[in-house]
């Protein structure tokens, strides 16, 4: 047991490299004057700046500024995410607390942040895998099997719901990724295909084919591998992240505040399908 | 920075330290009642709350009142705007606190939601039981511009701008609410409520009852506003729980729902 709180050493004082604010004078983060630094910079290149805490190469900055322009901007106010903007809307709530609760909302398992960020990781570890001469289908069909664990929590329903072992692999609602071509064609023009993490994403995608799974790569496993490739960090790659679905968010918002309030998509009662206690009157307990 | 220890200023919680660490509680007085040693075992959920709120015990016809009013808005079912919120985020297996959040997001709006409840509150304290100003307020050109971040005012504060009359539920718990002693503003929106919506047009909606209820229990229209985002989680707390459950494939996606009309085609 501690002999005196640690907080004691902590109270009023906390000491960083990370950023200050000089009232009238300077905003300092990373240990540079960023009125200065940042001058005739883009928005991702701050953003990218604070994830590493570093300037990444410039080409780097707009490869992973240009792949994000792509992954978020499905602006269908029925994906789950999307729908929190659009009843915030619907519900004449504040854009801000409809973009904040879909960023929240985000973080689902079936699609968003989990399921991506388990993309980024699980290539990472295939990657050693390989370093250490195993073979990528023997790699892939381990975790294959260990979708057949019973105890093992399923992504769409149940009480353990969890991340399908095969992240950044098949899709719910559909089974193809129209965002695959555009982003693979803007990889292809910076010369971004050909990176290690981006092909391994491919050799597994025919590794599943091969052994009869219908899996396709889809953009959160690609958006994964180019995190990969441009050396991003698992931390820094799920704070990338965060930022790519806001486009959504706001033109679902906007298009529910334009239709009548309450109009989004209202429900019937009968749409409620009970499947509980029968009816029956409440007991009341003696005192 | 000055050398002085800056405090935080509470007229809710006072503590005493253990004798050894500075950082830990000994005893926490919650508006000067002992919470561990006297309040629990002895307190009820409900007076606790009012308590936090208004720094004083409730009344016993205050306590029933308010626990009334919490069991009317605990859950409001699934179709509601706020549970649909916290369902949908369930439904693609979101965290807890982010079903909880995104309930909360819409549950703050201005049709149905707690900004709602604010600004009826504030009609309360400005209009009281005076039916002229009432109905100047409810019968006058809407929307109201809103000068915040928060979207123009459409329609009266605790009006349902798309009920076809004052739904049953709404009538129950503005029945059942004014049964109970000191509620003379409960009482008058009884009374006064055809009257009220022929002015406004549209029905009395639960979220005018709710404002009418926390105004007679002496609330004011941020208490207010906070009371009915707190008491609402309940429901889509449970709602959400069994969305998750039942997962994604079991939830409305209104796949031929949307229409998009200026579709550029491939």
């Amino acid at each position: 047991m501690l002999k005196s709180s640690p907080k004691t050493q902590w109270q009023n004082n906390w000491q960083t490299e990370a950023g200050a604010w000089f009232p009238g004078e300077r905003v300092i983060m990373h240990g540079e004057n960023i009125l200065q630094s940042m001058e005739g910079k883009q928005w991702m290149d701050i953003i990218l700046f604070a994830i590493r805490g570093e300037h990444g190469k410039e080409d780097s900055n707009q490869l992973l500024d240009k792949v994000l322009t792509f992954s978020g901007c499905i602006p269908d106010p029925r994906l789950w995410n999307n729908r929190i903007a659009a009843l915030a809307g619907s519900a004449r709530s504040s854009s801000t607390l409809g973009i904040s609760g879909a960023t929240a909302v985000s973080d689902a398992i079936i699609y968003g942040f989990q399921p991506t960020h388990r993309a980024y990781t699980m290539l990472r570890d295939l990657q050693s895998g390989l370093q250490k001469d195993s073979e990528l289908s023997e790699l892939v069909k381990a975790r294959m099997a260990q979708r057949r664990d019973k105890k093992r929590g399923k992504p769409g329903k149940g009480k353990k719901r969890e991340v399908d072992i095969m992240p950044g692999y098949g899709r719910p609602v559909s089974t193809g990724d129209e965002r695959m071509r555009p982003l693979m064609k803007l990889l292809k023009r910076e010369g971004a295909d050909s990176g290690a993490a981006v092909q391994l994403a491919f050799r597994v995608e025919a590794c599943l084919q091969e052994l009869g799974y219908p899996l396709k790569l889809n953009m959160g496993g690609l958006i994964a591998a180019i995190g990969l490739d441009q050396q991003l960090k698992e931390r820094e790659f799920v704070y990338y992240l965060t930022q790519c679905f806001c486009p959504g968010f706001i033109v679902c918002y906007e298009d529910a505040l334009k239709h009548p309030a309450g109009s989004f998509f209202p429900m019937r009662c009968s749409q409620i399908k009970y499947k509980g206690h029968s009816s029956r009157q409440w007991q009341k307990a003696d005192d | 920075m000055s050398e002085q220890e800056e405090t935080f200023t509470s007229a809710i919680w006072s503590e005493r330290a253990e004798a050894d660490d500075p950082f830990t509680a000994a005893e926490c007085r919650c508006a000067g009642y002992d919470v561990f040693g006297d309040l629990l075992g002895q307190v009820e959920w409900i007076e606790y709350l009012f308590l936090l709120f208004r720094k004083e015990p409730p009344s016993q016809p205050q306590k029933r009142l308010l626990n009334d009013l919490a069991v009317a808005l605990a859950a409001q079912g699934p179709r509601d705007l706020a549970t649909q919120a916290a369902t949908s985020a369930a439904a693609g297996g979101s965290p807890m606190a982010a079903c909880l959040m995104a309930a909360l997001s819409v549950g703050a709006g201005q049709h149905g939601g707690a900004r709602e409840v604010y600004h009826a509150v504030l009609c309360w304290e400005s209009f009281a039981q005076d039916t002229k100003q009432w109905q100047r307020y409810l019968s006058q050109s809407w929307p109201l511009p809103d000068p915040s971040t928060w979207p123009d005012r459409e329609h009266p504060a605790g009006f349902d701008p798309n009920g076809l009359a004052c739904s049953r539920p709404t009538l129950q718990t503005l029945s059942r609410l004014a049964s109970h002693p000191a509620t003379p503003h409960l009482n008058w929106l009884r009374d006064k409520r055809p009257a009220l919506e022929t002015a406004a047009s549209m029905p009395l909606a639960l979220s005018g009852v709710a404002a009418s209820a926390f105004f007679d229990l002496g609330f004011d229209a941020q208490q207010a506003e906070m009371l009915y985002l707190l008491l609402r989680l309940p429901g889509a707390a449970a709602f959400a729980l069994e969305q998750h459950v039942e997962g994604w494939s079991s939830y409305p996606f209104h796949s031929e729902g949307l229409h998009l009309l200026n579709d550029p085609g491939n």
